[in-house]
Formats: structure tokens, C-alpha cells, sequence
């Protein structure tokens, strides 16, 4: 991968959302990638050290709240920021994303591409 | 009891005085009256003694002399010559002529002798040879004691013996021996009676009643033989008395006691004071003799008579005392009666004793002191008098007081029956109500606690009763499992009803778990007072799993509805950003975009709608700018109010207040009315938002000038999912339930809403919220 490419990577089991994001960052300069699970998203991380990672919460075999534990007890991972990206508008989910260090809490209904995509470089640019 | 003790005081005095001075008299007489009793019957006594012994020795005398008479008579006649020489020489030749010439001589001799009974000679051959009697001659006198100790020299003088004769009285013998010339012829016996003796000897003078003078001989066997007719002779009484018989006075005179004896006996036995003398002329005892019963006549005699002058003084000075005892005593009594009185009340009593003695002087005192009480006592008498009738008002009135106490009483007792019934209602009500229920007071103590409490939590009503209610129902909170009581103590606090937090578990006996949910009411007495709080909970695990499944549900059933849409929104946004999209197919995808876009609006419209339905959302009131909100919502329709070209006027009040408020809640109160108003104008219609305040509240106003509501929908547009006709002909993308969620939203905060409306003119919607703010809500989620 290009290093002047930011990595973002995604976690998402629906690969329509998945291919959409990847579609649109991609368009904006970034480098994506794709896990379809939290437990692949958690080896993906640590193998590739993306500098941002969008997860969804309903994901099989490993849901996205307990991967964004194991993220954030793993120091290879834990410093990399994470955006919840899901339509789950569970505020009790929500309560122990942001407990977990979580940046956003995003309804993907709620957001257009290119208001992600501001998001996003705003969290990078930071 | 009283009055008898009484009397008896009264008579103390008196008794005193009388039995002290009873005393005195009875001790005195008594003694005077012994003592001369003692004294005389002492000298009466030894005048007695001397009388007798004076007695005895006359007597003694006269029988001495008597027998020297006799003595000297027969020495007379023993003496005498012829006589003498005519028995000589009658012994030499017995002859009958010289016999009678004796004879003569004899019979010569009897005339001088008086009592003469007869005179005889005893030859010393111990026959009488002569005798003036001549049966005589010739006996044989030779034992005779009067030959046997006649013929004795040293009876010259004679001796006198008396003996009884034939004719059994005593004749008196004076014998002697005839000497002539040294030889003793014979003995010569002058028989005389007694008389002379007797005469002595019954001579009774001085001697009483029972006095005698008693002359007695010594027989051979030496005892006593009385020579007289002894006063007191009877058959029964002998004439003998025995030598051993040592306590009769004659034997004591026979042996030569000389005394006086004061408790001889004699012959009869009888007590006797004797004198004892001994006759030794003739060996005769003489006893001149009184009977101790006549001696001790006079002194019982004086006895009596003493008795009676004693009895005499006796009772003369008890009349004597009595009428002293009175004299001294009476006054005393009037003084003492004077007290009774007095103590009784009657002060007119007067002692009134006159005297000039200290009992006089006491008297006066006594009545003026009574004078004294008596003035006083109709002092206090009439202040009483006073006193009792204010009392008597006092009395009636609490009278009447206690009348109406009674009545009282009888009330709270009906009453006390009828909360007793109720109470047996409320507490079958208790233990049947379907919750848990418990009573605590101010010191947390369990006073009442029905079945269901003691089936959640495991611990009887035995265990619970009294004890502290966080010693037995403890509750936690779910996230800290710290002890959750602060709902309890506030309700004593505040006095208000307070429910206990969401999350709140109950740990059952055992340490299960449990969540619990309900409230705490306090119970006050009639001033307001909080004695108690009153607890009802209930298990509510499986409300909760309902909840939750219920909340879950519709969360995850959104987020499928979602996923598609983002989906759906993504690919058309992405769609209309290619270039190479004409104008037509652009048109198309807006119109899917939108299409799209109102369904996500549905579905957080939806998700809104059941969260607000199952009441599990919360409001979080923290101090908020409300201006703030308003502008946020504001700045999100910016978009909208542009296209349309719509005049926002916004009016703020100057110095509202921060208040607690729920951010999004608020944000989405403003943001559906907001979108509202612009909605349903115009274009170039006028918005204006207007926030002020009252005393009580903060006041939104958002009006409009558009379609507004027609008035048949007013009632209506509250309703979920409803649309008014005009609104629905003008605009499809509405959802029907912004203005339901702004109702909710503002019932549970504690807010209001409401509208004014003209079709065709426009619409004004009004929103209060109370400046203490939102207030708070326990739930599961929040609204979104």
C-alpha cells in the first residue's frame, strides 16, 4: 500500500454497504478495506494498522461491540480511531461504544457518502 | 377504737392520782396497821408469857407451901413423943390397950389435920399395926412404896407421895419414918385428900378458857401421873403420860426443864404455851398451862378489830382521794373537754375555772386562746366560703367539661371499633394485593409486611417484623450494587412520593437477584408530619425481559429497515454524483432519493413512536441554553427556509433563564414544529419563532402563515400518523407523527402543547415548559 494513502479499514458484514464505502473512499483518495466480521476485522487490523476504521454493530460471529474491546485491549491496535458506522440506534450500545473510546456513533440512514467522507478526513486531518 | 382511747386519756389523769394516792393509803395502812398489830400482839404476848409464869410461880409457891404444910404437920405429928415412946413400947408388948391408946393418940392428931383421911403406922416389919382406920391394920405394906421409902432416915422431915386409893381418887400420903432415939420405929403415914392441891390446882384464875395448872408425880416407871381432876378429863384421855413423850410439858417438868415453853404440848395433845416447874420437895412436876389457840384469841381478836378501823381508814381515805382527785382533777377535765371541743369546731366553749392557782391561770389562757381560734376560724371561714363557691363554678364548668370528654371517649371508642374493623379490611387488603407491601416508620423498623413482600423476597414476616427494612429487603442498584435507599429517605425528606431508581435489584434471602421496580409513599399524620413511608415493589424480571425484548425488537426491526435504505441512499447518492447522468435519469434518482429519504424518516419516526409507546425512553434534563436548542434546530432547516424563500423571524426574550432540559428532546420538540411551519407555508410565506417567559414558565411560539389545520382536524392532530387532508394534498412526505412525539415528549416532561389554526390563514403552535424545567425520566433508551 501507497503510505501517503490514508487506510481506512472497514468492518461490515453487508457488502453492499461495504462496496459503496470502499467505492466512495476510494474516489477520495483513500485506501479501503474490507472485513466481514469483527474477529476478521480485529486479525486485518492488526496485520495492516489502517489509520481509521469504520465498524458496523451487527456483524456475525464477532459483533462489533466486543471487537472494539478486543481492539482496544490489543496495543497494536488500540490507538487507531474507531467510527461506529450502523443503523442500530440502540442507545445502550451507544453508551459503551463511546465508553470504549469510540470517536462517532453514525446511523449510516443519517449520513450521506459525502458527509462521511468529510467526517473521516476531518478525523484523519486531525 | 378512737373514742375509747379518748375516755381513757381523759381518765389517765385521774387514775393516776387515784391509784398513786391508792397506793400511798393502801402501803401506809397496811403497814401502820401491821406494825401495830405486830407490836401488840408482841406485848400482848409477852404479857401473856409473864402473866403465866407469874401464874406458875404463885402456883408453885402455893404447892410448895402446901406441901411445907403438910410436911411440917406430919413432922408435927412424927414427932410427937407419947406418940413416940407409946409405939416403942407398943412394939416391945403388943397389947390391944396401948394399941388404942395409939389409937387415941391417932385419932387425936386427925383433928388438926385437915382433908384428914386417915393415919396409920407401919411397923418396920412393913405391917400396919396401927391405924386410926382399923381395916387397914393388920395389911401388909411391907412392897408399899410408902413403907419402902418411908423407912428412909433422910424423910425425917416426910416426904408426900399421892397414889390412888380403893375408891379411885387420889389421896395424898405423907410419910415418914417414926425415930426415937436414932432408931426407926416405923413409918408413919398421914393419908390426907387431895383437896388442899386440887384446890390449887383448879384454880383457874388468869388462866382463860383453857388455862390449868397440872401437878404431876413420877410412878415407878417414870412417867407422869397427874395427881388432879384435870379440867379438860375425858375417857378417851389418859391419866398417864409417858416418859418418852418429851413434847408434853409435864414431862418436862418432871424432868427438871424449868421454862416456858410456847408450843408444849399437853396431856390432851393440844398446843399449849406452859410454864415448867419442878417440885423437888415432893418430885412432883408442876405445869401451869394455856392453850395457844385462847392466847391467840385476843391477838385475832386485835386483828380484826385492826382490819376493820383499817378498812375504815381505808375507805374514808379513798373517799377523801376521790373528792381531792376530783378537785384537781375536774379542772383538768374541763380543760381537756374544752380541747375536745375546739378540735370539734365549737369555739364558745368556755373552761371558766376561777381559781388563782396554775390551773386557774391555764384556764384563762385556755379561753383566750380559744377566743382567739374562734376569730380566726370565721376569718378563715369566709374566705373558704369564697373559695368554695368559686370552686363550686369551677366545678360545674369541668363538669360539663367531663360531660363532654365522656362523650368524647365514647366517640373514639365507636371510633376506635370502626378503625379496628377498617384495619382488619386493610390488612386482608394488604396481604392480598399483588405487590409487595411494606410499612416502615421513621426508624426504617418494619411495622407491616404482607405475603407478596415476603414471596419476592424470600423472608418471612417473622423474619421481617421490626427489624430494619435494609437488614431484610435490600436494594441495590443494578450497575454499582451499592445499597439503593435514598428513594426511602427522601420520601422522609420530602415528604413526596418517590419511586426507586430503574435499575434497582433486590437481593432475595439466598442472594439472588432481582430487579424491582415501584415506588415509596409517605405516610403523614394529620399536622403533616411523615411517621412512615409505605413501600410497594414488585418483581418485574419478566416486564423487564418483556421490555427488553420489546425495545430489542423494535431496535433491531429498524435496523432492518435501515440497512436496506442506506443501502438505497448510498448508491443513488453515489448515482447522482456520476457526471454522466442526464437530466432525466438525475430526476429519476431524486425522486428515489427521496422516496428513501422519507422512509428513514419513518422509520426513526417509528422507532421514535415505540419507544415513546412502551414509555422506556428517558429525559435527562441538564441546565440548557433553550435559545441554544432553538438555534441548532434552526440551522438544520436553514436548507429548507432558502429554497423556499421563507422569512424566519426569530424573537428571543432577553435573559431567559437556563433551565434543566433534555437536549434531544428539546432539539427534536423545535425541530418538528419548526419543519412543520415551514412545511405547510407557502413559498414566501412568514415563520416566526418566539421564545419568552412568565412567572412560571418558558413560552415557544412558532407560527406560521400557511395552510394552517382545517377545523374539523383540529382534535386530530395529535394522533399518530395522522395527516390533515390539506396537508396531505400538499405534501406526501410528511409522517403523521412528529406532532404525536411532541405531545409525548412534552406530557412526560411536564410540559404543554397546543395550537391555534385557521385553514388558509395559518397556524401558531405554543409550547410551556415550566422554568424548574424538564422532568427527568427513568427509561431503557433514548428517543432518536
Amino acid at each position: 500500500m501507497k503510505k501517503s494513502k490514508k487506510l481506512i479499514l472497514i468492518i461490515e458484514d453487508e457488502k453492499i454497504a461495504c462496496d459503496a464505502l470502499q467505492n466512495k473512499f476510494a474516489r477520495e483518495g483513500f485506501n479501503t478495506l474490507c472485513a466481514g466480521n469483527g474477529r476478521d476485522g480485529i486479525s486485518k487490523a492488526i496485520k495492516y494498522s489502517p489509520d481509521l476504521i469504520l465498524m458496523d454493530i451487527i456483524m456475525p460471529v464477532m459483533d462489533g461491540i466486543t471487537a472494539l474491546k478486543k481492539i482496544r485491549a490489543n496495543k497494536k491496535i488500540s490507538k487507531i480511531p474507531v467510527i461506529i458506522l450502523t443503523n442500530l440506534s440502540d442507545s445502550e450500545k451507544v453508551e459503551i461504544a463511546m465508553a470504549s473510546g469510540v470517536s462517532d456513533f453514525l446511523i449510516k440512514t443519517d449520513w450521506t457518502l459525502a458527509a462521511l467522507v468529510k467526517k473521516v478526513k476531518n478525523k484523519l486531518g486531525n | 377504737m378512737f373514742i375509747g382511747i379518748k375516755l381513757s386519756n381523759q381518765m389517765k389523769i385521774r387514775k393516776k392520782i387515784v391509784s398513786v394516792f391508792s397506793l400511798i393509803i393502801l402501803i401506809s395502812i397496811f403497814a401502820v396497821g401491821y406494825f401495830y398489830y405486830a407490836t401488840v400482839v408482841k406485848i400482848i404476848h409477852d404479857q401473856v408469857k409473864n402473866n403465866l409464869e407469874g401464874l406458875a410461880n404463885s402456883q408453885e409457891v402455893r404447892v410448895e407451901e402446901s406441901i411445907d404444910r403438910s410436911l411440917e404437920r406430919f413432922s408435927g405429928v412424927s414427932k410427937l413423943t407419947n406418940l413416940l415412946m407409946a409405939f416403942r413400947d407398943y412394939n416391945e408388948d403388943v397389947n390391944e390397950e396401948k394399941k388404942l391408946a395409939i389409937r387415941s393418940i391417932l385419932i387425936d392428931v386427925r383433928n388438926s389435920i385437915p382433908d384428914f383421911i386417915n393415919i396409920f403406922i407401919i411397923n418396920d416389919a412393913g405391917l400396919v399395926t396401927i391405924s386410926a382406920d382399923t381395916a387397914l391394920e393388920g395389911q401388909d405394906y411391907s412392897r408399899d412404896i410408902l413403907y419402902v421409902t418411908g423407912m428412909d432416915k433422910e424423910h425425917l422431915r416426910g416426904h408426900i407421895h399421892f397414889s390412888t386409893a380403893a375408891n379411885n381418887e387420889n389421896h395424898l400420903y405423907t410419910h415418914g419414918p417414926l425415930m426415937l432415939d436414932n432408931n426407926i420405929l416405923g413409918v408413919i403415914v398421914i393419908e390426907t385428900n387431895t383437896d388442899g392441891f386440887i384446890d390449887i390446882t383448879s384454880d383457874y384464875a388468869g388462866l382463860g378458857e383453857t388455862g390449868e395448872t397440872d401437878l404431876a408425880k413420877r410412878d415407878e416407871n417414870g412417867d407422869a401421873v397427874f395427881l388432879h381432876k384435870r379440867r379438860f378429863e375425858s375417857p378417851g384421855i389418859s391419866n398417864k403420860i409417858s416418859k418418852e413423850n418429851y413434847d408434853v410439858a409435864i414431862t418436862r417438868a418432871l424432868q427438871k426443864n424449868e421454862n416456858i415453853f410456847e408450843n408444849a404440848l399437853d396431856y390432851r395433845g393440844v398446843r399449849v404455851m406452859a410454864v415448867t416447874r419442878y417440885i423437888a420437895s415432893a418430885d412432883w412436876g408442876l405445869v401451869v398451862k394455856i392453850d395457844e389457840s385462847e392466847l391467840s384469841k385476843p391477838t385475832i381478836d386485835l386483828r380484826n378489830k385492826i382490819m376493820v378501823v383499817g378498812i375504815i381508814s381505808l375507805l374514808f381515805s379513798f373517799i377523801v382521794l376521790y373528792i381531792f382527785s376530783r378537785l384537781i382533777i375536774k379542772p383538768i377535765e374541763v380543760l381537756h373537754q374544752g380541747a375536745e371541743y375546739i378540735e370539734k369546731g365549737d369555739y364558745n366553749f368556755k373552761v371558766g375555772i376561777k381559781t388563782n392557782d396554775e390551773i386557774g391561770q391555764l384556764s384563762r389562757a385556755f379561753d383566750k386562746m380559744t377566743m382567739a381560734l374562734k376569730k380566726s376560724r370565721v376569718e378563715i371561714e369566709k374566705r373558704v366560703e369564697e373559695q368554695t363557691k368559686d370552686i363550686e363554678e369551677k366545678n360545674v364548668s369541668l363538669e360539663k367539661q367531663q360531660k363532654a370528654i365522656l362523650n368524647i371517649l365514647e366517640d373514639i371508642a365507636d371510633e376506635k371499633e370502626k378503625v379496628s374493623q377498617e384495619k382488619e379490611k386493610i390488612d386482608s387488603i394488604l396481604h392480598s394485593i399483588g405487590d409487595g407491601v411494606f410499612v416502615i416508620d421513621q426508624n426504617y423498623n418494619i411495622i407491616i409486611y404482607n405475603q407478596m413482600a415476603a414471596d419476592i423476597s424470600g423472608y418471612s414476616k417473622e423474619e421481617a417484623i421490626g427489624k430494619r427494612c435494609d437488614k431484610v429487603l435490600k436494594f441495590i442498584f443494578e450497575d454499582t450494587k451499592k445499597v439503593n435507599y435514598k428513594f426511602i429517605k427522601d420520601v422522609f425528606a420530602t415528604g413526596e412520593i418517590k419511586s426507586m431508581s430503574n435499575h434497582t435489584l433486590l437481593v432475595k434471602k439466598g442472594g439472588a437477584e432481582i430487579p424491582v421496580a415501584d415506588s415509596a409513599a409517605p405516610i403523614k399524620d394529620r399536622f403533616g408530619k411523615v411517621f412512615g413511608c409505605i413501600v410497594v415493589f414488585r418483581d418485574v424480571t419478566h416486564e423487564r425481559e418483556v421490555d427488553k425484548a420489546k425495545t430489542e425488537f423494535v431496535s433491531l426491526a429498524s435496523h432492518q429497515l435501515r440497512t436496506p435504505l442506506s443501502a438505497i441512499n448510498w448508491y443513488t447518492e453515489m448515482l447522482l454524483s456520476e457526471k454522466k447522468i442526464d437530466k432525466k435519469h438525475k430526476n429519476y434518482l431524486n425522486q428515489i432519493y427521496g422516496g428513501s429519504q422519507r422512509m428513514v424518516e419513518l422509520v426513526n419516526a417509528l422507532l421514535n413512536v415505540s419507544r415513546l409507546e412502551l414509555g422506556t425512553f428517558i429525559i435527562e434534563p441538564k441546565p440548557f441554553d433553550i435559545t441554544k436548542i432553538a438555534d441548532e434546530a434552526v440551522k438544520e432547516i436553514s436548507q429548507e427556509i432558502k429554497k423556499k424563500k421563507i422569512r424566519f423571524a426569530k424573537k428571543y426574550d432577553k435573559n431567559l433563564p437556563q433551565l434543566p432540559l433534555d437536549n434531544k428532546l428539546t432539539h427534536m420538540i423545535f425541530q418538528n414544529i419548526l419543519s412543520n411551519a415551514v412545511k405547510y407555508s407557502q413559498e414566501k410565506g412568514k415563520v416566526a419563532l418566539d421564545i419568552t417567559k412568565d412567572e412560571k414558565n418558558i413560552k415557544i411560539a412558532i407560527s406560521d402563515n400557511g395552510m394552517g389545520i382545517p377545523q374539523k382536524q383540529h382534535r386530530y392532530i395529535f394522533n399518530k400518523l395522522f395527516r390533515a387532508d390539506n396537508a396531505r394534498a400538499e405534501d406526501s412526505s410528511g409522517t403523521g407523527l412528529g406532532l404525536y412525539i411532541v405531545k409525548s415528549i412534552l406530557d412526560q416532561s411536564g410540559g404543554k402543547v397546543w395550537f391555534e389554526s385557521v385553514q388558509g390563514k395559518g397556524t401558531t403552535f405554543y409550547v410551556e415548559i415550566p422554568l424548574a424545567g424538564m422532568k427527568a425520566k427513568e427509561g431503557l433508551k433514548e428517543l432518536s
